[in-house]
């Protein structure tokens, strides 16, 4: 119950922010002029955009002008309002904050009908990154995160479920990853991202039926994560916020278990691979 | 008499709902084995060992005894495997869930350091 409260905390604080972000991007649209207006003029050519600012030297943690790959602002009437530009390309510390559904595909080991959707069902992760922008383009950080669910679409599970008692399925990763931003100074910048790290999911059951009451079972299977492969795009104004798709592939290699007073901890003999597909949104704070 | 009907139809429907609950509440899906060692002087060993549900899980139980004889237990969700060591003859079992699931039971006569023993396995605990 406390672990679904502090779960409901975090989406609320990811929705907050989001939020935030929207009136934000409203408050944009509405803010008044920075740029000078040029006056509409009796010539019907096309007024000269204004000259782009040279870009400066990069620093650690300053925003660095790269509003190259913006469309040139053009002359406007008077009174109307002209659009906030994006936040410029950053350098230094990132963060971001994930969440969405995962989907379990592939096989969790080599063992006849143990794919990993048969283990788990579907699952709401929330992941946090931590890290540096090295340059305009190119991050390097950490990711720590969790997810929920239900156990999976095996019918003696299933079976054992129905009587009570809880069934459910906790992840936990860790790991680093590299992305690249295609605009970094952009209102909407495209990434793609790579990371590695180590990965478990504790499913747990417990019955209420009459004869076995008290049965309680709980398996924790590790493993690599070798391939988290992301692509999204962010919508950047003061955060960032926007879609993105994520391919996780990784491999088990072990089992603990946990049934009545023993554990047994067991390094499987048949690996396979298995994915973790995850849509989401994700929020990115100095985007 | 189309509320007579009526009244025959929602008992239908009541005692299908009440037969659903039933076969809901009959089969959890958990196997045990019940490993019992007895001889002359009386019982010398009682254990229940539950078989794993879910997938991945595994377990493995050694149950002594006084007289010497040593039972091993590894199990899956889909099997149980028991070896005894120490005694004559020793003892090499595999029983599946299923077999368990639809009923089992088996005794196995040890010599054990000179005394006779009688080793029984089933699908029923004692409390059952």
């Amino acid at each position: 119950m406390r672990r679904a409260g502090s779960w409901g905390v975090l989406a609320l604080l990811f929705l907050g922010a989001a939020t935030a972000h929207a009136e934000e991007a409203d408050e944009a649209l509405l803010a008044p002029e920075e740029e000078p207006v040029v006056p509409p003029t009796e010539d019907t050519s096309i007024a000269e955009p204004p000259k782009e600012p040279e870009p400066t030297a990069p620093t650690g943690g300053t925003p660095i002008d790269l509003q190259a790959d913006e469309a040139p602002a053009t002359a406007r009437a008077p009174g109307k309002k002209a659009p906030k530009r994006p936040p410029k390309a950053r350098e230094g510390f990132q963060m971001d904050i994930r969440t969405g559904a995962r989907f379990p595909a592939g096989s969790a080991s080599g063992a006849p009908g143990d794919s990993l959707g048969a283990r788990y069902a579907w699952q709401v992760p929330l992941t946090v990154g931590l890290g540096f922008k090295l340059s305009p383009h190119l991050y390097l950080g950490g990711y720590i995160g969790g997810a929920r669910g239900s156990l999976g679409s095996d019918q003696r599970t299933r079976r054992a479920c129905r009587h009570g008692g809880g069934c459910r399925a906790t992840a936990a990763e860790l790991g680093a990853q590299l992305s690249y931003s295609f605009s970094p100074a952009a209102r909407w910048n495209p990434w793609i991202s790579y990371g590695l790290g180590w990965e478990q999911v504790i499913q747990s059951l417990s019955t209420d039926a009459s004869d076995f009451r008290g049965y309680v079972e709980e398996t924790t299977t590790q493993g690599f994560t070798l391939a988290k492969l992301g692509v999204g795009i962010d919508h950047r104004a003061r955060v960032g916020i926007g879609p993105f798709a994520e391919a996780a592939v990784g491999q088990y290699y072990a089992n603990k278990t946990l049934l009545g007073d023993g554990t047994l901890t067991k390094e499987i003999d048949k690996t396979a691979l298995h994915v973790w597909i995850t849509l989401g949104a994700r929020l990115v704070i100095a985007p | 008499m189309n509320s007579r009907r009526s009244v025959f139809s929602l008992a239908a429907i009541c005692l299908a709902a009440l037969l659903a609950c039933k076969e809901g509440t009959d089969n959890p899906a958990v196997s045990r084995l019940s490993v019992k060692v007895h001889g002359a002087g009386g019982e010398l060993t009682r254990e229940c060992v539950y078989l794993p549900v879910l997938l991945g899980s595994n377990l493995e139980r050694t149950i002594p005894s006084s007289a010497g004889l040593r039972i091993r237990i590894e199990a899956t969700r889909d099997e149980a495997h028991i070896t005894t060591s120490g005694a004559f003859p020793n003892v090499k079992r595999t029983v599946t869930q299923a077999t368990l699931e639809a009923g089992y039971a088996e005794e196995f006569s040890l010599d054990v350091q000179g005394a006779r023993y009688q080793l029984n396995l089933a699908s029923q605990c004692d409390d059952d």
